[in-house]
């Protein structure tokens, strides 16, 4: 890739505009852009539209497939499986923003302070993310769901400890990239202070990676939390997860098959649709793809 | 050169350290009683004091770690499960060979179906098969495995009969498992396989192999692909690990008694030194990997080679 | 035009492969029929009911959801209860159906005057599969290494062994309670301490036992296989029906994944399943191939109320019984647990011994949503947010309950944990509001282990503090206070208390393959089929 150049403060704005243009030609992309934000309407608005209370138990009504009443047919408790899916989307798609966000903040934190300092800050800080690196992904987040135990904010802190030490990596390199620049001895010499100086350029020239990072990042934790329902960690019920839903339709998958397509499909389409706007983000950044 | 390699070497003895002080820090803040795990909800509290003593589990923190570190990297006695009383070291020495042979199997499936998908894909940019094959790896990301995996049973053991359901046993009980595992390994595969491919189709050296008559054949396979093949490396051997960690699931629904379903059994009872164990072991499996693809990028490139023989000898700084 | 194509490619893709599973997914059965009471195929015979003999069985793969790491017998596991451990170890007594303790290696026990001392008369001939003698000496090593390593809690009650004749010993217990003494025989494995001490891992991975059985082929995790012994110490006729051996090769597989349990009994890879899931046995309903024996758990499902002052049931009895008849027992049976439960008479299940049978035949609260609402009414409630402590496996049971109390105006906060947290969590009344616990395993157990006061520094195990209950427990688990009169009286006065409420017990369902012809299902004390004591025809 070539070499970006630096540019003052107010750049930063008109090369998010690049990028946003360069997005807009990519059909996918944008495809996959409003499949998501249709997605997330859907379940924002999920207590206006959904037909019934996700709790509600027709006790009368068991593993009925779709029919006019319940559209997507109802599980073995008797419960709506249309309400429950869109009431479980708010609880995925947000796990899933907010472990993404809560993973991009503190690893814009660790990474800048290991750029900033270097030295054997730097050193430490690195072998203290090569050794979370080491252990794979998911066993750190069953151990840590495990002790922080269930729950919708718990569930949050464990998952995004995977995504920290990527984006640390990348804050790293970037502010390593700014550090060396010659303006910011320049800037010194007029009085600016180095923090803000490199704050200025640093932070809009690596939001874009961040960003391609955490979209991939977020299609990830929806799955990883997925993961962790299986195996019995994760959100409480009667909160409904996708994941949740989709592990507990195991049991039924002979019988009441219905029970799993509906969550099944939901999580398809969200990481489908991450996955292509971070896609075209990626070719959006790369000037090589420039039009 | 073997410098380089001593080093890593070198480097895991305290990423090993690093992963038992985190985890056993981690796991002594769950919330959770041993002592009534192990006896059971029908004990008294009596019972489980008595239990907890002789267990050590109330000696203060720092006196329990530096027992546990010596225990496990000194004297290389790993201890006894809390919950099962199995011999640790047993469990794991029978299990890591079944967790390894389903991972493998697994990597060698998605890398044998993945990197061909992305080179259709990359050859036919913009056509049909670019489409087809981009969206075969994105519908293997979206689906759930072991959703697939109960799918892939009943189709290929209970319809056609033609493979075990379940268990261990030949060669033949690892291939639905494989299968029902690679879809995260082939989509990921495939698309930084179509991404290389597509920078390095584009550069000049690839023109000149064509402008001097080379074969297509040949310039996709000896020269293209030689080039991409480094990012091609990087995703398999991060693909390599986070399989390692995330058999569990294929293993919960095969019925494969390898390191996953000891783990998350262990997780689940809380059953504190089987866990410790298992990730340092994990962890050190997984830096081993690390350092067979960081030398498979020396074999791929020599200026990688020689960067690494290059660190032994001065420090590069950064900046 | 093409770009758009991939992505409706993929989708497509992913609705095929998800619609796939509709034409793919058909159980043996399309339309499950509405789940009636399941019945058996033959009631077990209790004692005197001797079955005609056998045809020998050569091999038989069973399916089971209890896991077995090893094989050593000084260890606790909520296992030891399972079927197949009979054919590991041979016990001193063991536990049938009925709840009664039949002898195996102890020949006969009886207690003293003194409450406390039982004498114990060991069988002369047995030996093992090395051709050890077993005597008094290896028991009362085994016993007391039991006592040391203080693993089971049944041994922490006995006070001292000691030694009476080359087959006979005494053991003094600690406390006169009746029903210590039997757990105490059962958790004792027989086999040769020398034998033992000669294995370099405990008896951890191959061991030398009396058991009809040898142990020859286990994998961790996976399976364990028993071959019939020829030699076995003990003679044909005396052994117990419950006990008896049709099997010449068993082999039992790990199986958790319940529509695996299912597609093993498909494919032929089991012949028969354990304990399997309520919901996966109704897709065998029905289905003349596969036949389908239920018995009743050991534990049953039980509500407790905290005791702890800081919660609002602890001291108002009205919101307890308002809770209680809030609660569709029969709707709860029909959803939560697909028909396979029953209804319960006393937190006691009634496969305990000690249980009255006529209890039966009395009203407990039934379901009455106007009686919940007066009670309601007459209680101190006043809408605060009441927490249900649950364990995952009771999940469906305690989402449903939530919905019931809501429907009389009760909220309800759900606190579903696993068992490591729950079992943490549940000693303690100031942790939750109401508990759901699966307790059994013995009448006298129950109530020590929910009831006594001076079990834990706040009380009982919901932070309790009732004397009054707690003497007159001591003073009906003795061996001369446990008659009718007493148990009846403690019955009477946790009901009208309302200090728990058996919500369901239940049931245990085995499923196997028609073509084995069982004319006589034996039925264990946990409610499981024991395939190599069944009767074939």
């Amino acid at each position: 890739m070539a070499e970006k150049k630096s540019r003052g403060k107010g750049s930063g704005n008109s090369e998010f505009k690049t990028i946003l243009k360069q997005l807009s030609y990519n059909k996918l992309a944008m495809l996959g852009a409003i499949i998501f934000v249709l997605e997330l309407l859907l379940v924002l608005l999920a207590p206006v539209i959904s037909p019934y209370n996700y709790e509600e138990m027709d006790t009368t009504a068991i593993r009925q497939t779709s029919s006019a009443e319940h559209l997507f047919g109802t599980d073995d408790l008797g419960r709506d499986i249309l309400s429950r899916v869109l009431y479980a989307g708010r609880y995925s798609i947000t796990m899933g923003i907010f472990s993404t966000l809560l993973a991009a903040a503190l690893g814009m934190v660790i990474g800048s302070i290991a750029g900033y300092f270097g030295g054997w800050v730097d050193n430490v800080i690195m072998r203290f993310l090569d050794i979370i690196q080491s252990l794979p992904g998911l066993l750190l987040s069953i151990v840590l769901s495990a002790v922080l135990g269930p729950g919708y904010i718990n569930t949050i802190l464990a998952l995004s400890v995977n995504g920290i030490p990527g984006q640390a990596r990348l804050l790293r390199a970037e502010m390593l990239k700014v550090r060396g620049n010659e303006y910011i001895e320049a800037s010194q010499s007029i009085n600016c202070t180095k923090l803000r100086v490199i704050a200025s350029h640093m932070i809009p020239n690596s939001i874009s990676p961040m960003i391609v990072q955490a979209t991939m990042g977020v299609a990830n934790m929806i799955i990883m939390a997925s993961s962790l329902s299986f195996i019995g960690l994760g959100v409480q019920p009667p909160a409904p997860e996708w994941g949740a839903m989709l592990s507990y339709s195991r049991e039924f998958i002979r019988s009441s098959p219905h029970m799993a397509i509906f969550p099944g499909l939901a999580i398809a389409l969200t990481v489908l649709s991450l996955n292509l706007m971070g896609d075209g983000l990626r070719d959006a950044l790369d000037p090589k793809l420039r039009r | 050169m073997i410098r380089y390699i001593i080093r890593r070497l070198l480097w895991m003895i305290p990423v090993a350290l690093g992963v038992a002080v985190i985890v056993f820090t981690l796991m002594t803040f769950c919330p959770s009683d041993a002592a009534e795990i192990i006896l059971g909800s029908n004990a008294t509290e009596e019972d489980k004091e008595i239990l907890r003593d002789s267990m050590g589990l109330n000696d203060p923190f720092f006196v329990r770690l530096g027992d546990f570190l010596t225990d496990t990297f000194i004297r290389f006695d790993f201890g006894k499960s809390w919950v099962t009383k199995a011999d640790i070291k047993t469990s794991i020495l029978e299990r890591m060979p079944r967790t390894f042979v389903l991972t493998v199997s697994t990597l060698a499936i998605s890398v044998l179906v993945g990197i061909p998908l992305g080179i259709i894909a990359a050859i036919n940019q913009g056509k049909l098969g670019d489409n087809m094959c981009m969206a075969f790896a994105l519908a293997g990301i979206s689906i759930p495995n072991f959703w697939l995996a109960l799918l892939l049973v009943i189709l290929f053991s209970v319809k056609l009969k033609l493979l075990p359901p379940m268990g261990i046993g030949g060669l033949e009980y690892y291939i639905l498992p494989a299968i029902a595992g690679c879809t995260n390994g082939i989509a990921s595969l495939a698309r930084q396989t179509r991404s290389s491919m597509l920078e390095v189709i584009r550069s000049d050296y690839i023109t000149t192999a064509r402008a001097k008559g080379v074969k297509e054949f040949d310039v996709i396979t000896k020269h293209a692909l030689k080039n991409a093949l480094i990012p091609i490396i990087t995703v398999v051997g991060t693909h390599f690990g986070r399989l390692l960690g995330g058999m569990m699931i294929i293993e919960t629904i095969f019925s494969i008694p390898g390191m996953g379903t000891l783990i998350i059994t262990a997780v689940n009872t809380r059953d504190l030194p089987v866990v410790q164990v298992g990730s340092i072991i994990l962890a050190i499996v997984f830096s081993f990997c690390m350092l067979i693809v960081d030398l498979l990028y020396a074999a791929v490139d020599p200026r990688i080679k020689a960067q690494y023989e290059s660190m032994g000898k001065r420090r590069v700084k950064h900046g | 035009m093409n770009r758009k194509l991939r992505a409706i490619l993929a989708m497509l893709l992913v609705c095929g492969m998800l619609l796939g599973t509709l034409a793919a997914c058909s159980g043996p059965d399309d339309q499950p029929d509405t789940p009636t009471t399941p019945s058996n195929p033959d009631t077990p015979g209790s004692d005197g009911q001797e079955p005609a003999g056998s045809k020998i069985i050569e091999k038989l793969d069973v399916g089971s959801t209890t896991l077995w790491e090893t094989l050593t017998p000084f260890r606790n596991t909520s296992a030891q209860f399972s079927t197949f451990v009979r054919h590991i170890y041979d016990r001193l007594a063991v536990r049938t159906v009925t709840g009664e303790y039949v002898p195996q290696a102890a020949k006969s026990w009886e207690v003293a005057d003194d409450g406390v001392t039982y004498h114990i008369a060991l069988y002369e001939n047995i030996t093992d599969s090395q051709g050890n003698h077993i005597t008094a000496d290896d028991i009362v090593w085994i016993i007391e290494e039991n006592m040391s390593r203080g693993l089971k809690p049944c041994f922490n009650k006995v006070d001292h062994v000691e030694k009476t004749g080359d087959y006979t010993f005494d053991i003094v217990m600690k406390q006169n309670i009746v029903d210590m003494l039997p757990m105490v025989l059962y958790s004792t494995y027989v086999f040769s301490r020398a034998a033992f001490e000669a294995s370099p891992d405990e008896f951890a991975t191959s061991l030398v036992s009396t058991s009809p059985y040898e142990v020859t082929d286990f994998v961790a995790g996976s399976h364990i296989t028993f071959t019939l012994r020829d030699d076995y110490w003990q003679s044909e006729d005396l052994i117990d029906p419950a006990l008896a051996n049709n099997v010449k090769v068993l082999t039992y597989h790990y199986i958790t994944e319940a529509s695996q349990q299912q597609i093993g009994l498909e494919t032929g890879t089991i012949n028969a399943m354990g304990s399997m899931s309520a919901t996966s046995v109704q897709n065998f309903e029905g289905n003349d191939d596969y036949v389908m024996v239920n018995g009743p758990s050991s534990n049953g499902i039980q509500l407790f109320f905290s005791g702890a002052d800081s919660k609002v049931v602890a001291n108002d009895v009205n919101l307890r019984l308002a809770i209680c008849y809030a609660l569709d027992i029969d709707g709860i049976i029909a959803a939560a647990y697909s028909g396979y439960a029953e209804p319960m008479h006393d937190v006691v299940p009634r496969t305990n011994v000690g249980y009255l049978p006529k209890w039966d035949n009395e009203e407990y609260f039934s379901y009455n949503v106007d009686l919940a609402k007066e009670y309601l009414a007459k209680s101190n409630y006043n809408n605060e947010e009441l927490t249900l402590l649950a364990l995952t496996s009771a999940n469906r049971l305690a989402q449903m309950i939530q919905s019931y109390l809501g429907a009389i105006g009760i909220q309800l906060k759900l606190n579903v944990c696993d068992a490591a947290q729950w079992s943490s969590s549940q000693t303690d009344g100031n942790n939750y509001d109401l508990v759901l616990a699966p307790i059994g395993n013995g009448l006298v157990n129950l109530w020590s282990n929910r009831f006594d006061s001076n079990a834990y520094a706040n009380g009982d195990a919901t932070s309790r503090k009732d004397q009054t209950l707690t003497d007159m427990l001591y003073s009906t688990w003795t061996n001369e206070g446990f008659t009718e009169e007493n148990i009846d009286a403690v019955h009477k006065y946790i009901m009208d208390n309302c200090y728990g409420y058996g919500v369901v017990l239940p049931l245990v369902t085995a499923v196997y393959d028609a073509k084995l012809n069982i004319t006589h299902a034996v039925i264990t004390d946990s409610g499981d089929v024991d395939m190599a004591a069944s009767i074939y025809g």
